[in-house]
């Protein structure tokens, strides 16, 4: 009989998603909150509480599955961030995570549409906003997950030493404009992107004391002109659509000298789109927001460089646990 | 970035389970135009879900049809008995659906209002749901474990009469009458909730309807729940701190040196984890003003006034609500206020 005999395969995975998926929201709320923020000196619950206009019982017990997540520490009544607490969730701090976490869990309410649209067929019919949440999210996803791994591929190209003029096309927050001017300064970094987002890009970068070393260029890159006479382009995280993806690798083609190069920094899914895990969710839910967006696989960028007349297409894998994402290069010769 | 990311998974579990494709993939391995032409589903997107399906390790694929791992044909099939889809649903939801908030995703809202008593309508702690939930939870082991645990004690071999307090399912009588076949038991619960949780189906089901009664009533307040036991069980005491009547009521029940055993999930004394144990006590914030979980030690000092000593602790783990103690209690000859008196 089932109820006299256990089943020989665990459920332990089954139980691991539904207590992540509450972990997640509930640390989504401490950082909305500001809760590791007022935790860098050790408080009772209460005084949090009181802080926060938070209850203080739920103040008590939200504390202590902090403690037992292992980014707050608790002695005796008192309560004080841990060091990964400390390092990641400050806000103000040098490795502040606190708006990548918003806009990753953010991202819950357009899952929360997919029975809706497996039902009806019809896409939110959107498109990508990108609020200040956002850009900052984005910008410290990139200091804290992919920087070193994409400068480290692109310092030992030879052609990143010997460019006179790198654009960084769709840059966003800018971190990436900062590096490559940073690691060669001999070059012109010009940084494109919607005028709003501009806006953000020169303050974000105006806090590092760099502004003066980039250039900012305001537009919409499926429409305007992009430039020419560049020795790189740089592409980070904004090629997730398909249907004119042909058409911006042909711009791009066209704005760079001859021997110039186009480096692509995506998310990468499999030739057989059920791997990796991040990438594969990814590309369902911004599919949700329109069929036109979708993550690619290596051979997809490959053969579409190729047709926009791109040779010596190389790969570097530079794939973590959270961000799997992958350096495509293509060379206009 | 591990923890921001975790709640991808349970929201993709929980489309595929809406739609159950583990049930259809169960009966035969499909492609994903054949699976969105059974449910009448987008075809593009339909494909893209099974494949973060693959991703989750919940489904895989071969020569362009998915197929059920063995986890998600054990535990997301309607097929295998121990089938979990009502589990995880009530799970998704703040204090398993039991109060005033929705899905765990309005925990920010939930935090700094604490607990407000729910409505009528948005109480489900009496809803078919929330019954086969607490099913599907002691099926998938529980209730087999504690059978096994309580059958290697002398005394449950010698018992012959028990109670099963708010035993909801039956399955942990069900489970406890097979190791002892002498034993003849009594199932104690709200007017309606063993009907709810399909109790009298199961005793049909696995052939003690004739070893097995019902009885309602309503065992929070002081009540004459029977006399005569051996063995009193009950699973899940979240409001042991106010729950006088109902170990008052226990102790007039058994016999004198009858046993009391509390399943119940615990917290160290710390409230430092472990993890699970820890957000199942700020989940219990939203089910009751004094719901909350006690360490093993505050437990023992919350029952033994009632009339009652321990005499064992057993701990049962890999459970999905934390860390889980059988707690061995047997009645002394004196209840609690003559105790008290006493004293």
């Amino acid at each position: 009989m089932d109820c006299q005999k256990t089943s020989k395969v665990n459920s332990k995975p089954i139980d691991d998603i539904i207590y992540r998926y509450r972990l997640a929201h509930m640390l989504n709320a401490a950082v909305e909150k500001g809760i590791f923020t007022r935790m860098t000196v050790p408080k009772k619950a209460h005084q949090l509480a009181e802080e926060i206009h938070y209850d203080p019982r739920t103040t008590e017990k939200l504390l202590n599955v902090l403690v037992a997540s292992g980014l707050m520490i608790k002695s005796g009544e008192e309560y004080q961030n841990s060091l990964v607490g400390q390092t990641f969730l400050v806000d103000g701090e040098q490795n502040y995570i606190g708006n990548l976490v918003r806009i990753t869990v953010g991202s819950n309410a357009l899952l929360d549409h997919l029975n809706d649209i497996l039902k009806n067929g019809s896409t939110l019919q959107r498109g990508i906003d990108f609020d200040r949440v956002q850009l900052l999210g984005h910008a410290e996803g990139a200091l804290c997950e992919e920087l070193d791994l994409v400068l480290n591929s692109i310092k030992g190209m030879p052609e990143f030493s010997h460019a006179k003029r790198i654009l960084d096309l769709g840059g966003g927050h800018g971190v990436y404009s900062m590096a490559l001017a940073q690691s060669n300064p001999s070059a012109i970094v010009a940084l494109f992107d919607q005028p709003n987002v501009i806006e953000f890009a020169k303050e974000f970068i105006s806090k590092y004391e760099m502004d003066g070393k980039i250039r900012f260029i305001s537009g919409d890159f499926n429409t305007d002109d992009i430039g020419t006479g560049y020795d790189m382009v740089f592409v980070s995280h904004v090629l997730y659509l398909s249907s004119n993806l042909p058409s911006i690798l042909r711009k791009i083609y066209n704005s760079l000298n001859n021997g110039g190069t186009v480096v692509l920094n995506h998310w990468m899914i499999d030739d057989c789109r059920t791997s990796p895990r991040v990438s594969v969710i990814f590309d369902l839910y911004i599919s949700l927001i329109s069929r036109d967006y979708g993550c690619h696989t290596v051979s997809e960028f490959n053969e579409i460089l190729r047709d926009a007349g791109f040779e010596d297409v190389s790969v570097f894998d530079i794939r973590t646990p959270h961000s799997p994402s992958m350096i495509v290069v293509g060379l206009k010769k | 970035m591990q923890i921001a990311d975790g709640y991808q998974d349970l929201q993709i579990m929980y489309s595929a389970l809406q739609y159950d494709i583990f049930t259809q993939l169960s009966e035969a391995p499909e492609t994903a135009k054949g699976i969105s032409e059974k449910n009448g589903t987008d075809p593009f997107i339909t494909e893209k879900l099974l494949n973060a399906l693959v991703s989750i390790d919940l489904l895989f694929k071969c020569d362009g049809e998915y197929h059920n791992t063995e986890l998600s044909e054990i535990y997301l099939s309607k097929k295998s008995p121990y089938y979990q889809g009502d589990y995880i649903d009530t799970q998704k939801l703040i204090s398993f659906g039991t109060s005033s908030y929705g899905d765990w995703a309005e925990i920010g809202k939930a935090l700094e209002k604490g607990y407000i008593p729910p409505s009528k309508e948005g109480f489900r702690l009496y809803e078919k749901i929330f019954s086969l939930s607490m099913k599907e939870m002691a099926i998938r082991g529980e209730a087999q474990k504690t059978a096994e645990i309580l059958s290697q004690y002398p005394w449950f071999k010698d018992a012959k009469r028990m109670i099963d307090i708010g035993g909801t399912h039956g399955l942990y009588s069900i489970a406890l009458l097979a190791k002892n076949p002498k034993l003849e038991g009594t199932l104690f619960d709200i007017p309606g909730v063993p009907e709810l949780g399909n109790a009298p189906e199961h005793f049909k089901q696995y052939g003690v309807s004739d070893r097995i009664r019902i009885q309602n009533g309503n065992f929070f307040i002081r009540t004459d729940i029977g006399s005569g036991y051996d063995l009193a069980f009950i699973s899940n005491v979240y409001f042991l701190g106010t729950a006088d009547d109902l170990l008052d009521n226990i102790f007039a029940a058994l016999n004198v040196n009858g046993r009391f055993v509390l399943k119940n999930s615990v917290i160290r004394k710390d409230r430092k984890g472990p993890l699970i144990s820890s957000l199942l006590d700020l989940d219990m914030c939203f089910w009751g003003k004094k719901h909350q979980l006690f360490s093993v030690d505050e437990c023992i000092d919350l029952i033994e006034p009632h009339g009652f000593e321990i005499e064992n602790v057993n701990m049962l783990e890999g459970c999905c609500l934390g860390a889980i103690a059988i707690l061995v209690l047997k009645k002394g000859e004196l209840d609690g206020l003559s105790k008290n008196l006493e004293g």
